[in-house]
């Protein structure tokens, strides 16, 4: 079984965020790690073949600024086989539709019994990425999915409901997006990150994939970024300590009727 | 084809077939916006004429519905086809998706067959000069980005919303015209569901909740997690949960706030015993008020939080609860 991972580089949730004087994201100043969310559907491919016959490629496909290579290294530690990076200067301000028209391009030409994504990225992610890849590709997409298996020939997951949960299925080839799971991802182990150095990271340019550059990023994007700020924070960030425990509860309650909330 | 002036809102169905309540903020949503268009606005609903006729009262002018038994069977697929076909008939400048699991499916699908643009987690939508500007919270809330439709007019915008970002109005006297759809011949399979499995106390719905009393590893215990519980029930909320508690298994993942659980955005958000690391931190920090009780004053929960109680929770929730009580009966 071929499952190709597909993973974002996104900028460290907990790195300090600095704006360019014309709104954007300084990401050239932010650490990037894989998409949180993507380690997820990392670790479970290793999972699934594993479980399996051990057999297939586990490939990790990335588009990205060329500093996405590091990231991807990590993945590969992890245990991936292999990666192909798409970098393209033309891409700079893709929106969700492009990035997907991009990775559905590169798909095609690659082999797959099992697409997988995380099912939200952290920066700016709507998580909807992999629903236009389906449509494009015509395939089937189990997404919001935990507690993976694949079983005869389909793919089937845990996806919340409103009253608990549903179990969904689709027959291979098909994609899943899975949320964040009982299985921790794995440190990559020093043997590990030491294969990983060796291991084809496949540089491809949009010339490679046969697409236009007018048709993606900013020029070909649906959707243009026309300003950005930090949010003001008006907290009022008024502390009490317990003395007496029944006071402290009726100076709470007092607070929430100042600001209507009981 | 050029848009006309419509604003749609696409509306979900619980399993008791009765509309959501983020669908209904968004058929008033949309009325609104296309007030401002001078268009009209509409609905989509996926589910049975019942559901129809309550959305016709939010402010939709014409409710377009879907009841056929096919997207039950297969949640996504038939149900983005009849939604996409309804869309290249009728051309609305922009169409509203609830920001939910299956709101985002539909989305997807959507834009891949008809190669329409996306605005997804807005949680603000203004109107000036004729164009629409969305607000997105991004980079884990350390920005509001503002962004637009570059092919406005010329394509329908899919928009999706999250909860609270409107209001629902019911108009009971308001006369809409219902239309069922059938769902048409081009459908890609999504995914089917095999099995619906309820579970005891039900999931909550943390996005759509105006309080939510959120616990973490403080409380020490599984069983101290009934000081939640009976807070919630005191102020009438939801219950949620860190990541730590998820990890030891207290409560199930469906309650998790945070970076790889879900974002939420109460009115009243009550932290007992969570130190807010920025993973639950973004989950949470746009809620209206926040109150947090932790015995460390340095902790960083108290760095955005509105109230700040440094002590012991097994001390002050219980108290806390009476005086609610109290409070709200007299
Ligand atoms: C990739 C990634 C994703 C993550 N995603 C999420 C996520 O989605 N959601 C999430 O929540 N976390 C997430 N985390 C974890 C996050 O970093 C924190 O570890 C977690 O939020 C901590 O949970 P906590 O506040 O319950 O526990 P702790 O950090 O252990 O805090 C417990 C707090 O309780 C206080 N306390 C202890 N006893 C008492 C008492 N008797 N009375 C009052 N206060 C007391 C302590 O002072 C302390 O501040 C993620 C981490 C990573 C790396
Ligand atoms: N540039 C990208 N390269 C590779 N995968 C991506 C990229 N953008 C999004 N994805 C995948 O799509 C998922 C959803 O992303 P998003 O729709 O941006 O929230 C991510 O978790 C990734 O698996």
């Amino acid at each position: 079984m071929n499952i190709v991972v597909c993973m974002k580089s996104v900028p460290e949730t907990t790195a300090e965020k600095r704006l360019l004087s014309d709104g954007t994201l300084d990401r050239d100043s932010v650490p990037v790690v894989i998409n949180p969310w993507d380690e997820y559907a990392i670790e479970e491919s290793l999972r699934i073949r594993e479980k399996g016959d051990g057999s297939g490629e586990i490939v990790l496909l990335c588009m990205g600024p060329e500093g996405s290579t590091e990231t991807i290294r990590k993945g590969l530690a992890m245990g991936a086989d292999r990666a192909v990076l798409i970098s393209d200067p033309a891409l700079h301000g893709s929106d969700m539709w492009a990035t997907a028209a991009v990775l559905a391009a590169a798909l095609k030409n690659m082999q797959y019994d099992l697409i997988m994504f995380g099912s939200q990225s952290t920066d700016a992610g709507g998580g909807v990425v992999y629903n236009i890849i389906a449509e494009m590709l015509g395939l089937p997409a189990v997404t919001w999915i935990n507690e993976i298996e694949i079983t005869d020939g389909k793919v089937r997951g845990k996806r919340g409901s409103d009253v608990g949960y549903d179990v969904v299925e689709a027959p291979l080839p098909a994609i899943a997006s899975v949320t964040q799971t009982a299985n921790e991802p794995r440190y990559p182990s020093l043997p590990g990150i030491m294969k990983a150095k060796k291991k084809e990271v496949a540089n491809m340019s949009l010339a490679d994939l046969g697409i236009n550059g007018s048709q993606v990023g900013l020029q070909g994007a649906k959707t243009a970024v026309t300003g950005s700020e930090r949010p003001q924070s008006t907290r009022q960030k008024q502390m009490v300590k317990v003395e007496d425990p029944e006071t402290t509860a009726k100076v709470i309650a007092d607070f929430l009727e100042s600001r209507k909330l009981i | 084809m050029a848009t006309n002036n419509d604003i749609w809102a696409v509306v979900e169905t619980d399993n008791t077939g009765k509309p959501k309540k983020l669908g209904l903020e968004l058929v008033s949503m949309a009325a609104q916006v296309a007030a401002q268009y001078g268009g009209q606005g509409g609905a989509v609903v996926i589910g049975p004429r019942e559901a129809a006729e309550v959305v016709g009262q939010y402010g939709a002018s014409q409710v377009f519905y879907c009841a056929d038994s096919r997207c039950k069977s297969d949640i996504v697929g038939p149900a983005a086809a009849a939604i996409a076909s309804l869309i290249s008939q009728h051309n609305p400048r922009l169409v509203l998706l609830p920001s939910t699991p299956l709101g985002k499916d539909w989305t997807g699908r959507i834009s891949g067959k008809l190669g329409l643009g996306i605005q997804a987690d807005t949680t603000e939508l203004t109107v000036e000069g004729g164009r629409a500007t969305t607000v997105t919270p991004a980079f884990n809330g350390a920005l509001r980005v503002s962004s637009q439709f570059t092919t406005e007019g010329q394509q329908t915008g899919l928009v999706i919303v999250r909860p609270g970002t409107a209001t629902a109005q019911r108009n009971e006297g308001a006369q809409a015209s219902l239309q069922e759809v059938a769902v048409p011949g081009d459908v890609t399979p999504g995914m089917t569901v095999v099995e619906s499995v309820v579970e005891k106390g039900g999931v909550p719905d943390l996005a759509g909740a105006q309080v939510i009393i959120a616990g973490g590893r403080g409380l020490g215990s599984a069983d101290k997690f009934s000081l939640v519980r009976d807070l919630a029930d005191a102020l009438g909320g939801a219950v949620a949960a860190t990541r730590a508690v998820v990890d030891m298994g207290w409560i199930p993942y469906a309650y998790q706030v945070g970076q790889t659980g879900k974002t939420v955005r109460p009115k009243l958000y009550v932290a007992v015993g969570i130190s807010g690391e920025i993973q639950h931190k973004v989950g949470m920090q746009t809620s209206g008020t926040i109150i947090a009780i932790n015995k460390d004053p340095n902790s960083p929960i108290f760095g955005f939080a509105d109230l700040g109680v440094v002590g012991d929770l097994h001390q002050v929730v219980p108290p806390l609860i009476e005086e609610i009580r109290r409070r709200k009966i007299g």
